[in-house]
């Protein structure tokens, strides 16, 4: 069962990959291709939230606030000292990895639950007001705008091609750290912290871990926003971003791996549809997460899950195969 | 080999162990007798720094180690199975195993142990990639134990491994841990309220009650009658 389950999904990744890749050569609008260049960031943001909120069940909300760190550092290197894109990205992540293991990983380490959530939350809300006090190197409240592009001439199918390869390597990226040891460490202190340590895992160190690599993420996220995109403001941080990075874990299933990406895309790309629907955007979003929270609380993921494994027991019942035979084996 | 020395601990003022005496050879199954609630599990903490004591000394080969934290002393060779919430639900039977070779000191010998293991449970080979949310009692203890032997340890604390099993899965269950202490010549102290199984394999045994050891008895002197007696 597993065997056909695994092929089946197989086929679907690759399908919906060529098709992405293949995209922008069939003639899409550059609308269409803005659209999923937010995508592709957005999922950037909301995986390498899930490494702390959903596999390492640290409750942070201040990912959007590394992710602009990320973003103003590379903006800041490249705009004012006139760097490669190749080396401002790298290094806002670094910058935005190396402030929140001081300010927020060390601290959290004397936190539980609710209280990480408060922190992290009051760091980035810090964030706005430093950015307009610092108005001679941010830009204030109006921004940094015109950011160099990735390269000289770059237009949006470049950034479309340059996003795609991003989250395509961070996805993979995290998929490998997910399963390795440290991976492992992460998931084993958020289910028993006792246990964990009883078999000799540092919650010293994988807190402080999982904070690094999670703020590396959403910073060299923010790198490719604001060289995609061209500015950044303080109203990146605004509550509406937040709620979405949010929304798009919860939605699609925290704490798995293709989960965020699929809120990410639906969040996306339902909100631009939705425009249709005018002030009631909001209120559709966020009804549709209501009630897939009602009914699956593991997100859409565990939907399709659940609905996969119907269709293989519904395919085994008309091949003749007992169903009964998994049930009484699992005894 | 291991040695406890007036050794006390509390949670928060309520104090639960009072100045245990313990100690055990290499190669010894000492069995830890006593009614629920009395301190059988808070010394097993203790040991394993997962509850540190308020005091008292923990020589183990010499060392001590009662101010060595949590995550050190697997690394030191004394592996702990705990008695509740004992596996990671949301891994495979092999991620599972996978943690127990966490520490560096068994990294390097995780191929010879994870033939071991699954030697001593084949059923687990079947079974290493079943998410353990869905194993039944008698194989989740199974995985548990055979996590702790991927710990590479010289000394297991095993606590209260056959409760909740039907009798055929605790046979099987007391089985492993002779068959474990028989062939890898590990140290064992175990936490049992099945006397009568435990006593099979154990060569000395302690009786705690109210957090005081009450009595100490070699093998061969041990008295069902008297420990009997101690529970009420």
């Amino acid at each position: 069962m597993k065997k056909l389950n695994l092929t089946r999904n197989t086929v679907i990744l690759a399908v919906v990959l060529l098709l992405i890749v293949l995209y922008p050569l069939l003639g899409a609008k550059p609308y269409h291709l803005h659209l999923f260049i937010l995508f592709f960031i957005w999922a950037m943001v909301a995986s390498s939230w899930n490494l702390l909120n959903g596999i390492s069940g640290i409750n942070s909300l201040g990912n959007i606030g590394f992710m602009a760190i990320g973003g103003y550092g590379s903006a800041i290197l490249a705009k004012t000292f006139g760097l490669s894109t190749l080396i401002t990205i790298p290094l806002g992540g670094i910058i935005a990895m190396v402030l929140v293991t001081l300010f927020l990983g060390l601290p959290t380490l004397r936190l539980k639950g609710v209280y990480i959530a408060l922190l992290t939350l009051i760091f980035a809300d810090t964030l706005p007001t430093l950015l307009t006090q610092t108005r001679a190197v941010t830009g204030g409240a109006v921004g940094l705008h015109e950011i160099p592009p990735f390269f000289a001439g770059a237009g949006k199918i470049h950034n479309y091609y340059i996003c795609l390869a991003a989250f395509l390597v961070m996805l993979y990226v995290i998929h490998r750290l997910i399963k390795s040891n440290t991976g492992l460490a992460f998931v084993a202190l958020r289910d028993s912290e006792n246990l964990a340590t009883s078999l000799g895992v540092s919650r010293f160190r994988e807190r402080l871990k999982v904070f690094a690599i999670s703020a590396l993420l959403s910073g060299l996220a923010g790198g490719f926003y604001v060289h995609s995109l061209g500015d950044i403001s303080p109203t990146t941080l605004a509550i509406e971003p937040f709620l979405m990075g949010i929304a798009m874990m919860e939605l699609g299933g925290i704490g798995t791996l293709f989960g965020p990406v699929l809120g990410a895309a639906i969040i996306v790309f339902g909100s631009e549809f939705l425009r249709l629907a005018d002030v009631l955007r909001m209120t559709i979003l966020g009804g549709l997460i209501c009630v897939t929270i009602l009914f699956f609380p593991g997100g859409l993921m565990q939907a399709f899950r659940k609905l996969g494994n119907l269709m293989d027991r519904r395919g085994k019942r008309k091949r003749g195969e007992s169903v009964q035979a998994k049930v009484q084996s699992a005894d | 080999m291991f040695e406890i020395k007036d050794l006390c601990s509390a949670y928060g003022d309520i104090q639960v162990l009072y100045n245990i005496d313990l100690h055990i050879d290499e190669g010894e199954v000492v069995a830890l007798f006593g009614p629920n609630g009395h301190g059988k599990s808070t010394l097993l903490k203790a040991i394993s720094a997962v509850h540190p004591a308020r005091s008292g000394s923990i020589l183990f080969k010499g060392q001590e180690i009662a101010k060595t934290p949590a995550h050190k002393i697997v690394e030191l060779g004394i592996a702990y199975i705990p008695e509740e919430r004992f596996l990671f639900p949301d891994m495979t039977v092999m991620e599972n195993l996978n943690m127990g070779a966490y520490n560096l000191n068994a990294r390097k010998s995780m191929a010879e142990n994870l033939e071991f293991v699954f030697d001593v449970f084949p059923r687990l080979k079947e079974r290493r990639g079943q998410l353990c949310s869905t194993l039944s009692g008698g194989e989740a203890r199974m995985v548990a134990i055979a996590r702790g032997l991927m710990c590479n340890a010289s000394m297991l604390m095993v606590d209260e491994p056959s409760i909740g099993l039907s009798p055929s899965m605790k046979f099987a269950v007391f089985e492993a841990i002779e068959k474990v202490n028989r062939e890898k010549n590990l140290t064992i102290l175990i936490v049992e309220q099945e006397i009568e199984h435990a006593l099979r394999m154990a060569n000395r045994m302690y009786q705690i009650r109210k957090g005081r050891i009450l009595f100490e008895r070699k093998a061969d002197e041990i008295d069902v009658k008297e420990i009997e007696k101690a529970y009420f």
